[in-house]
């Protein structure tokens, strides 16, 4: 079990306001996130487990609390993300987060290599992209491979199945060297035997690559496979459901 | 795996082009806005490069019909003492020449009295003074497109036949010809010279020619509009008469009349005034008005014109002019061409705009079809921005691509419209031909605007006018969907259907 917290947050909370009605979606969470591990977050629809997942992929702000996280290669200095301009905030999700949606969410218009790509097109300018392009593209090879689908390179994601478009974006997840990544629903709409080659997927990425998972899931099967299994209801987590195993 | 370094994000990030082009490729809406940028700007360039020629044109037209400068008096007739005159104004620096003029309205008579314009030139100096070199056909010229003037005429009474084989073509072709030089003075001079009018009589006229024995009248030079509508032909004695200036007495007594005979025509393009100006030589009109004043012993003249080398500086001649004829002659006016007939050039100028404004009036359509299809590039690619946000792109990187995406568009395609345009120019006239052999339509009639091809001047400043609106247009009508696209939540736009 890694013991080094990387990610924590504190009294996070989120409300909406409609029609002046507020509505407290997620109400004081407390959550540390530890180097290498996998940890899944279940619960029902509805209680607040994407709006945290957003919140702690700085896809959204919290209305109140804070997240400290300890980026890699800066000691062990932590920086508030609550209070990073927007540039820091993209810059933190391109270089140290990585996302994996239910419905994939590869653009349509770029070829395979290109979706997984990605994110080292945003993070690189024209000039430094062309000049690291087949070092770039020999790793993004390499993560469709890890994810058996190098066959599938220069496909559309339009001619590909529901589980090697899921494969492909946990290769675009990956291709920056991310410290953590966030996965809603991974294998939510993937039938039960492509789903378990995700978990599998998943599983041996975490054990060679020594990245976290956050997972946002249904599945309990899926979830049963973390490290570390939180329950959520009604915005908050419930205390007595938190397992903690050894690595699988 | 090894952590790489951390690094500041890039000033362009290399997905903003890359995106923006596979976006431009893969979309019908954005071929469907390329081409109306390219139509419109190859319209705008069309249009411009015709007014530009057509203004160009018309310039040189009026300054063949008019010299660069013009002295005139404060009356008619009243510059005399016209050799010193003269050797004042040749005095003053960038004048080229000089030479004296009359002009008076007067009355032909050929089968009915019709009015005219009787122009005394100095043959041999007038040259150095206006363009009429250019315009006065040789003999040899004249006998060339006779017999289609001639032909022009009899069939006067079916429209379409006289049209088809009207001679305007044929004259324009041969003034117009690359190889043609303008009529030197001794050219000019002959024909006011009594044996090259009897040989035009003896060609053109014997019978008369026999009756007048061994006097021939004067000779004139006219308009080739006298000859293609059959008011004179060549070799015709016809009898002009006109009113002598300052003569006391009734009415009857100042009239003056003499007889003509037609040896020369000449064809400027201004169908007004080739439909009225006869040429005549000023030292027999002079007599022939009786501008003779015994108080300064010297002829009267109607003004002086005027040539100067250098016409960028004409102003500041007119000025040098002044300075040195008004202390002797206060009573006199200096005027350049372009105040006489400055107004017409004005006008056209004006419509050359009016057209260019209406043209941007209907650019904006462009301008919405550019907006149009960013705005739907946008609405179907929500979900993708949502992502690209997610994987950290920034606001106004997500901002760039759709600005790249309408910028590419409206550069491109106002690159195809000025080739397009400047194709279309090139090879107006052979398209123009080609729909005349086809439909028997003329779009430019030479009859109506007196030329036989259609003028095309290109112009720099008419490339900035031509892409000034759809690069202006297409960038505002980028930023609105661009910034929409930016301001749009990542959450939402993830899971936009």
């Amino acid at each position: 079990m890694h013991e080094q917290v990387i990610y924590s947050a504190r009294g996070l909370a989120k409300e909406y306001q409609s029609n002046r009605i507020v509505i407290s979606v997620l109400k004081g969470i407390d959550l540390d996130i530890r180097r290498g591990e996998i940890l899944s977050i279940v619960g029902h629809s509805g209680v607040g487990k994407s709006t945290l997942l957003n919140l702690l992929g700085l896809l959204d702000t919290p209305t109140s609390g804070t997240l400290h996280y300890r980026p890699r290669n800066v000691g062990n200095d932590q920086v508030d993300l609550a209070r990073l301009s927007l540039k820091a905030r993209a810059r933190i999700r391109n270089q140290e987060f990585g996302f994996v949606f239910q419905f994939y969410h590869l653009l349509p218009d770029l070829s395979l290599i290109e979706n997984v790509l990605l994110p080292a097109m945003i993070l690189h300018g024209r000039a430094a992209y062309r000049a690291r392009r087949k070092e770039l593209e020999a790793k993004a090879s390499d993560l469709l491979d890890r994810v058996g689908i190098l066959a599938r390179r220069d496909f559309s994601p339009n001619q590909l199945s529901g589980g090697e478009r899921q494969r492909a974006a946990i290769a675009r997840a990956l291709l920056n060297d991310p410290q953590l990544v966030f996965c809603d629903e991974p294998t939510g709409n993937l039938d039960s035997v492509t789903g378990e080659r995700i978990h599998n997927l998943i599983l041996d990425l975490q054990k060679t690559l020594n990245v976290s998972f956050v997972l946002v899931t249904h599945d309990e099967r899926l979830a049963r496979l973390a490290h570390r299994r939180l329950l959520m209801q009604d915005g908050v987590f419930v205390p007595q459901a938190e397992s903690i195993r050894s690595r699988p | 795996m090894a952590a790489h370094s951390r690094s500041s994000p890039p000033l362009f990030p290399y997905y903003e082009l890359h995106l923006s082009l596979k976006y431009l490729r893969s979309r019908f809406s954005s071929i469907a806005a390329l081409l109306s940028v390219t139509f419109g700007v190859a319209v705008i360039w069309i249009v411009l490069s015709i007014m530009g020629g057509y203004i160009i044109v018309l310039r040189e037209t009026i300054r063949g019909q008019e010299s660069h400068l013009t002295i005139y008096g404060s009356a008619p007739f009243s510059v005399a003492h016209i050799l010193q005159l003269e050797e004042l104004i040749r005095s003053v620096k960038n004048v080229r020449g000089t030479a004296p003029f009359i002009e008076t309205l007067a009355m032909y008579k050929s089968g009915q009295l019709n009015p005219c314009q009787l122009r005394g030139i100095h043959p041999r100096r007038e040259l150095e003074v206006s363009e009429i070199g250019r315009y006065v056909l040789r003999p040899e010229e004249l006998e060339r497109v006779l017999p289609e003037i001639e032909a022009t005429g009899k069939d006067s009474g079916d429209g379409d036949k006289a049209k088809a084989r009207s001679p305007v073509v044929s004259i324009d072709s041969i003034l117009r010809s690359e190889n043609r030089k303008p009529l030197e003075p001794g050219e000019l001079e002959r024909f006011f010279e009594p044996e090259f009018t009897a040989k035009i009589l003896q060609e053109h006229n014997p019978r008369t020619l026999r009756a007048l024995g061994n006097t021939v009248p004067p000779a004139v030079i006219v308009g080739v509009q006298f000859l293609i509508e059959r008011k004179m032909f060549l070799g015709q004695v016809v009898e002009i008469g006109t009113v002598k200036p300052e003569q006391q007495g009734p009415m009857e007594q100042r009239f003056a009349h003499e007889s003509f005979v037609v040896v020369g025509a000449f064809k400027t393009g201004d169908y007004d005034f080739d439909s009225r100006s006869i040429f005549v030589h000023v030292d027999f009109l002079k007599n022939m008005l009786e501008l003779f004043d015994a108080r300064s012993n010297s002829y009267r003249y109607e003004g002086i014109r005027v040539s100067v080398d250098d016409f960028d500086r004409v102003n500041d001649t007119r000025k040098e002019l002044e300075a040195i004829l008004l202390p002797v002659a206060p009573w006199l006016r200096v005027i350049t061409w372009e105040d006489l007939k400055g107004n017409i050039l004005t006008a056209v100028l004006i419509e050359k705009f009016v057209i260019y404004f209406l043209l941007v009036l209907l650019m904006s359509f462009t301008g919405c079809m550019v907006l149009l299809m960013l705005l739907l590039t946008v609405i179907e690619k929500t979900r993708d921005m949502g992502v690209l946000l997610a994987l950290g792109a920034t606001p106004s990187g997500v901002v760039r691509i759709f600005l790249i995406n309408g910028l590419l568009l409206v550069s491109v395609g106002t690159l195809l419209g000025l080739g397009i345009g400047y194709l279309f120019c090139l090879y107006i006239n052979p398209i123009h031909d080609w729909i005349h052999s086809v439909t028997g339509l003329r779009l430019f009639p030479p009859e109506i605007y007196h030329m036989d091809r259609i003028p095309i001047s290109f112009q720099s400043g008419d490339v900035l006018l031509s892409i000034a609106p759809p690069l202006f247009l297409g960038f505002f009508s980028s930023l609105i969907p661009a910034f929409w696209a930016s301001r749009r939540d990542p959450i939402k736009a993830i899971h936009h259907a």
